[in-house]
């Protein structure tokens, strides 16, 4: 029997979709550990879905991958929004140790 | 002191000095000391350090330095026991001990034994596999086979008499301890026979058989190293062990049987929260929520509203159940409470019978 | 195993153990960095894990990224993974191949060979990862900007290796996948314990015996498993425990019953 559940060590940073036509792109920063990881999914209108799983190693890395994105021009808000949460998030992690 | 969660999680530690009542009482010259205590100083003890209050600390597993001593307290155990028996095989052997000498020290190592079973008890229910095939080494060294496959079969089945584990009121423990081993002996192979079917494996798969084949080899190991003394010391430990541990199913269920489409609850396992025997026992009197939550750790249970009280801690009530005549005197009154109670609209049970809640 | 650091690996035997730390790793941003160590060794500077599952009727694939991202957004725009002819070579086959040993058959494909040349991948390897279940395969692929000659030599040299690099990534990733359908779905080690029963074709009974637990307890964790799997019975839970990797594949058992 399962003792008590174990602590999430993933947490989600910030996550936002946009619907493109007849697919819905979601956009997903985690905490995982004591790293950071990007998943860009897109969904088609049959439920097939597209995962892409990127390490991030800074804000920086995570600027330059979001803006390339051919989508980023429809979710220019929300990526600034998510870039700064993500920024903020290092800054906590490089200031003291991951409980 | 007794509502002291801090102060409990460190009297788990007490747990450990059991089986070194054995050794104590050789260096003493006193063979019987860890009976005389067992059952002589300890219900006194028990009534003077109150009923157990204390709830689970909350955020306890931020600590992760607590959660590691909790976790490792039942396996320390484990080794202090098993070190104590080989310890008073190869002393007995040495000293060619013999009559009421040879019979302390067994029910002394007994003692430690009975506590080891509840150890086990504990780990069986953890997902580490080598916390479960601690617990079946340690059931082997009691020559108790079945114990882990049958414990579960237990939880499934709490309350219903067929299913053993539950004496039906009026049955004594003399009755009852054999009754339940053949019992859980053929529950446990029934179970596993139908496992392995159901998966095409193999007879040597079945844990019954492993565990009954790894006690043979202890037996055989202990004769071979210790004598015909060192080997009465050891089945002898071990029927106690199995003799308490049947002793503490008996109290635990006596007379709380399941109606027809009646769910398992609190009201199924008496209780009598008591500090020492908590500090002990890895918790164990909190039957009611350990059989509510089989998977949750020891450290984290506590006492259930609803479940029917004991008169007395278990040390004594293990005294008592000794003496049908005087056990049927004190549970039958209980019993019949509980039995007018359930006939109430409200189903309350009265104050007196009522095992008290953490506060 | 998490905390080993991605060291340059210099001999076949620190590769081998790179290789076999993979399962070790908790996070993917370790095993991208292990990753690139041992895709260094092998001479070439690109990779994509890809694990493709089947869920019913729909498709999912995901992708472990190491090389350019908008390669892989690319790919995604552009829907090459309804031509990409590797994909049908991984579905059939299980070894190692030159991606030049490929035919391409239409000109979608050629297309895609000469974008993905353009982004670290003008010469490589597709390496197929079958696991025990056949709902579940995973798809490596290698690359190099160096012309055909630099993989054909590193194909021929570290054959095997690649393929053992594969199968441990989809075996950590099975494992990954798995945390997280488990937590997506809110299932506990219980849960998990009981669609192997109803795998097995246990009773509800035999299950309650078994795990240790009452009889309504296993009836009632059966029919919240049916709503939170979104199916009509336990058999079909089971089915769908196998198709998001919870459960193993009754067909490929465990070594130990």
């Amino acid at each position: 029997m399962k003792r008590l559940r174990k602590r999430k060590a993933r947490a989600l940073l910030s996550e936002f979709s946009s619907t493109l036509g007849s697919e819905i792109l979601k956009v997903r920063i985690y905490r995982d550990r004591e790293a950071f990881v990007c998943e860009r999914e897109l969904v088609e209108r049959d439920g097939t879905s597209f995962t892409m799983v990127l390490p991030l190693r800074g804000t920086e890395a995570a600027r330059t991958l979001l803006t390339s994105d051919p989508y980023y021009s429809r979710m220019r808000g929300e990526v600034w929004r998510a870039l700064g949460q993500l920024d903020k998030a290092l800054r906590e992690h490089d200031g003291k140790p991951v409980s | 002191m007794a509502g002291s969660s801090t102060l409990k999680l460190a009297g788990h530690a007490l747990c450990l000095g059991m089986p070194l009542l054995a050794p104590l009482g050789v260096w003493l010259d006193i063979p019987w000391l860890s009976p005389l205590l067992v059952f002589g100083l300890f219900p006194i003890l028990a009534l003077l350090l109150g009923e157990d209050h204390s709830l689970p600390i909350a955020g306890l597993r931020r600590s992760p330095m607590l959660v590691a001593y909790l976790d490792f307290l039942p396996r320390i155990y484990a080794v202090v026991w098993m070190a104590t028996l080989t310890w008073a095989a190869g002393y007995a052997s040495r000293m060619n001990l013999s009559g009421t000498g040879l019979a302390g020290l067994t029910v002394s190592v007994g003692i430690g034994s009975a506590l080891a079973i509840c150890t086990a008890h504990e780990l069986m229910h953890r997902r580490s596999q080598f916390d479960v095939l601690l617990a079946r080494l340690m059931a082997g060294l009691c020559l108790y086979g079945h114990m882990v496959v049958e414990h579960f079969h237990h939880h499934a089945t709490v309350g219903d008499v067929a299913a053993g584990a539950t004496a039906p009121r009026g049955m004594s423990i003399y009755h009852f301890a054999p009754t339940d081993f053949q019992h859980g002996l053929r529950n446990a192979w029934t179970v596993e026979s139908a496992r392995l079917r159901r998966r095409g494996a193999g007879w040597w798969h079945n844990r019954v058989l492993q565990d009954y084949a790894l006690a043979l080899g202890l037996v055989i190991a202990f004769f071979v190293n210790f004598g015909s003394t060192g080997l009465i010391l050891f089945i002898g430990q071990a029927v106690f062990a199995v003799f308490c541990f049947e002793v503490i199913t008996y109290v635990h269920h006596y007379g709380l049987v399941r109606g027809e489409g009646e769910e398992a609850g609190p009201q199924h396992a008496w209780a009598h929260h008591c500090w020492l025997t908590n500090c002990l026992t890895f918790n164990n009197t909190f039957q009611s929520d350990h059989h509510l939550r089989p998977g949750t750790p020891y450290y984290e249970l506590h006492a259930m509203y609803g479940a029917p009280r004991l008169p007395a801690s278990y040390f004594t009530m293990f005294c008592v159940a000794l003496v049908p005549p005087l056990w049927r005197s004190l549970m039958h009154v209980r019993l019949d409470a509980l039995t007018q109670a359930r006939t109430n609209a409200s189903r309350e049970l009265p104050d007196w019978l009522r095992a008290e809640q953490c506060r | 195993m998490g905390s080993q650091s991605p060291e340059a690996i210099g001999s076949f035997e620190d590769a081998n153990d790179r290789i076999s730390w993979l399962s070790g790793y908790e996070t993917e941003a370790e095993v991208q960095a292990a990753a690139r160590q041992i895709v260094e060794y092998f001479g070439l500077q690109s990779f994509v894990f890809g694990a493709l599952f089947r869920d019913g009727g729909r498709e999912h694939y995901r992708y472990l990224v190491g090389c350019e991202p908008e390669w892989c957004f690319l790919y995604n725009q552009n829907k090459w993974y309804a031509i990409d002819p590797f994909i049908d070579y991984a579905l059939k086959n299980t070894s190692p191949v030159l991606a030049s040993d490929i035919p391409l058959n239409t000109a979608g494909q050629g297309r895609l060979m000469a974008e993905a040349a353009e982004h670290g991948f003008r010469s490589g390897m597709v390496v197929p990862a079958h696991s025990g279940s056949v709902i579940r395969i995973g798809i490596l692929y290698l690359g190099t900007s160096e012309g055909p000659e630099r993989a054909r030599e590193s194909f021929h040299k570290h054959r095997n290796l690649m393929r053992a690099f594969a199968l441990e990534l989809l075996e950590w990733w099975d494992a990954k996948l798995r945390e997280a359908g488990l937590e997506a779905l809110d299932l506990d080690e219980l849960d998990v314990d009981l669609l192997t029963k109803a795998q097995e074709h246990a009773t509800a009974e035999e299950a309650a015996r078994e795990l240790g637990i009452t009889l309504s307890r296993v009836k009632a964790r059966y029919e919240r498993l049916t709503r939170k799997l979104e199916v009509p019975n336990k058999r079909s839970a089971v089915q769908k425990a196998v198709a998001l990797g919870l459960i193993r594949d009754a067909r490929w058992p465990e070594a130990r019953p």
